[in-house]
C-alpha cells in the first residue's frame, strides 16, 4: 500500500463513511443480543482453550489419584470424635471422646500416618505416644496444661452431638499407665522423595532455551522510509503527553480553542511556528470541578520539555514542565 | 403511525450506517442501533422540536458509544466475525476504489481508535454536520472536536503507514 498522505486519507475516510450498508437493522423493542458466530480464528481459540482446561483437569485428578508423600489421600469416616482407641490395659486415653465405631480405626491410623509424616518432616521426635487429637509432647516436657488441639479427622456427624476437644495435660496419666500406642499406618505413598535431585557434576545437561511464543514471527524493526517530499519525519520519535487541570472558571464562557506550545530544554519551539494551527489544538475535556486539557506531540528526544496552553486569544491558562522519559 | 415510528421509518437508514461505521462488528453495531431507538423512545418528550430530529438522535447514538465502557459495543476481537460480514464489507466500497486491502486496513484502524476521537472523526467524514453541530452533540467545546479529529487523523496515518511497512 501506497504511504498515506492527509489528502488520500480524507479521500478514503469520506468513501468509507458514505458506503451504505446493504440492508438497515430494524427496531425491535424486545431485541436480545444474538450469539455471536464465531470465525474460523476464534473456533481455534475455542480448541486451545478447551485443551487447556482437559489437561489442568487431568493433572488435578493424577494428583488426588495417586498423590504424594505429604498428600495421603484422606479419607473421611462417619465417626471421628474417638480418635484415641482404647488400650488394651482398660486404661483411658484420656479424651473423653464419643464410642469407637469401626470405620474409625481406618481413619485414625490414616490420619495418624499422616500426622507422623508431618512430624518427621518438621523434625520432631519419632517416640510419639499421644493420639493424634493431642499435642505433641515437647521433648523432655510435659505438654502445656492449657494445649487445645482440634479433633482430627473431621466428623460431620458426632456421636455424641458435643464435639469435645482433647485435653492433653490430663492425659498424661495415659503414659505413665504404660500406654501402648497402636500400630503405626504404614503410609500408603511412594516413598520416592518428591524433590527432584540435583544430578552430579558432568551430568548437567544443558537446557536450551525455549521460545515462549514460538508462533509469532520473529521481530523485525520497522524500516524507514526516507522522507518523501515536503515531509520531515525523525525516525524512531517519542510522543509526549501534556496535560494540565484547569480551573472551570478559566473557561466559562468560552468557546474557542485550547493550544499548546512546546519548547525544548534549550527553549526551541516545537511544531508549527504558527501557534493558532490545528497542530497546536489541544483536547479539552470538561469535567465536573475541572477541566482537563490534554496534548500530546512528537519530540525529538527524551528530557524535559515545557508546555504552555492558552486560548485563540493567547489568554495563558496553564503552564509547567515535564520530562518525557519514553 | 405515529410520530416516533415515522422517525424510524425515515431514519433508520442513516442510524444503521452510522452505528455499523462506528462499531467494528454488525452485532455491537446493532446493538448501539436498537439502544439508541430505545434511548430516543424513553427520552422522546425531551425532544425539542425547533432542532433537527437526525442530530438530537445521533447525538444520543455517539454519546452512548461515547460513554460506554471499553468493551461495550467494542467486543468483536476480529474485525469480521464472518466470512459474509467481510464480503459485504467489501461491496460497499465504492467500485472505482480499486485496492479493497486499504479499506480493510482503514476499517480495522478505525476500529482501534479511542471511542471519543473514533465518534468525532465518523461524525465529521459523514458530511452531514459542521463542527458546532458535532461540537452540540458531544457537547465538547468546538476547539476540541477540531483537535481530536486532527489526533485521529495523526493516529490513522500512522497506524496505516506501519502497516504498509510490514
Amino acid at each position: 500500500m501506497d504511504r498515506m498522505t492527509d489528502d488520500k486519507l480524507d479521500m478514503m475516510l469520506s468513501n468509507y463513511c458514505e458506503a451504505e450498508p446493504e440492508k438497515a437493522f430494524v427496531y425491535k423493542p424486545d431485541h436480545r443480543r444474538k450469539p455471536v458466530i464465531l470465525s474460523f480464528a476464534a473456533g481455534r481459540r475455542l480448541t486451545a482453550a478447551a485443551g487447556l482446561v482437559l489437561v489442568s483437569a487431568l493433572s488435578i485428578a493424577l494428583y488426588f489419584l495417586f498423590g504424594n508423600k505429604m498428600n495421603t489421600p484422606i479419607v473421611i469416616s462417619p465417626s471421628t470424635q474417638s480418635t484415641v482407641p482404647h488400650n488394651t490395659d482398660g486404661a483411658e486415653a484420656g479424651s473423653d471422646s464419643p464410642s469407637d465405631s469401626p470405620d474409625s480405626t481406618v481413619a485414625e491410623t490414616q490420619a495418624k500416618g499422616l500426622i507422623e509424616m508431618i512430624a518427621d518432616f518438621l523434625g520432631l521426635s519419632d517416640e510419639r505416644t499421644e493420639s493424634p487429637t493431642e499435642a505433641p509432647t515437647p521433648p523432655g516436657g510435659t505438654r502445656p496444661a492449657s494445649a487445645t488441639v482440634p479433633t482430627a479427622p473431621y466428623s460431620p456427624e458426632p456421636t455424641s452431638g458435643i464435639v469435645k476437644p482433647a485435653v492433653p495435660s490430663e492425659s498424661s496419666g495415659s503414659e505413665t499407665q504404660g500406654y501402648t500406642p497402636p500400630p503405626t499406618a504404614k503410609p500408603t505413598v511412594p516413598v520416592e522423595p518428591p524433590w527432584v535431585e540435583y544430578p552430579t557434576e558432568g551430568e548437567i545437561e544443558p537446557i536450551e532455551p525455549t521460545d515462549s511464543e514460538p508462533w509469532l514471527p520473529p521481530y523485525k524493526p520497522p524500516e524507514t522510509e526516507p522522507p518523501t517530499e515536503g515531509e520531515i519525519e525523525t525516525p524512531g520519535c517519542t510522543v509526549g503527553v501534556f496535560r494540565a487541570k484547569l480551573d472551570l472558571s478559566l473557561l466559562s464562557g468560552y468557546d474557542g480553542g485550547v493550544y499548546c506550545k512546546i519548547y525544548d530544554s534549550k527553549g526551541r519551539l516545537l511544531g508549527d511556528s504558527n501557534l493558532y494551527s490545528d497542530e497546536h489544538l489541544a483536547d479539552v475535556e470538561l469535567l465536573s470541578k475541572y477541566a482537563d486539557a490534554y496534548y500530546e506531540a512528537e519530540v525529538p528526544e527524551l528530557g524535559y520539555y515545557n508546555y504552555v496552553f492558552y486560548t485563540e486569544e493567547g489568554r495563558l491558562l496553564a503552564q509547567g514542565q515535564v520530562y518525557v522519559d519514553r | 403511525m405515529t410520530d416516533f415510528e415515522k422517525y424510524v421509518a425515515l431514519y433508520s437508514r442513516d442510524l444503521t450506517r452510522f452505528c455499523m461505521k462506528l462499531c467494528a462488528s454488525e452485532h455491537d453495531a446493532e446493538d448501539l442501533f436498537q439502544d439508541t431507538w430505545a434511548r430516543a423512545l424513553d427520552r422522546i418528550e425531551q425532544y425539542d422540536e425547533t432542532r433537527s430530529f437526525k442530530s438530537w438522535l445521533f447525538a444520543i447514538c455517539a454519546n452512548l458509544f461515547k460513554n460506554s465502557g471499553k468493551s461495550k459495543y467494542n467486543s468483536a476481537r476480529h474485525i469480521f466475525a464472518t466470512d459474509e460480514e467481510k464480503e459485504r464489507f467489501m461491496r460497499s466500497i465504492p467500485d472505482e476504489e480499486k485496492d479493497i486491502d486499504a479499506y480493510i486496513a482503514l476499517h480495522t484502524a478505525i476500529s482501534e481508535l479511542p471511542k471519543k476521537h473514533r465518534v468525532v472523526v465518523i461524525l465529521f467524514y459523514f458530511r452531514e454536520f459542521s463542527l458546532r453541530e458535532i461540537s452540540g452533540m458531544l457537547e465538547i467545546p468546538e476547539g476540541t472536536v477540531k483537535s481530536r479529529l486532527n489526533t485521529a487523523k495523526k493516529l490513522l496515518r500512522r497506524r496505516l503507514n506501519d502497516g504498509s511497512n510490514d
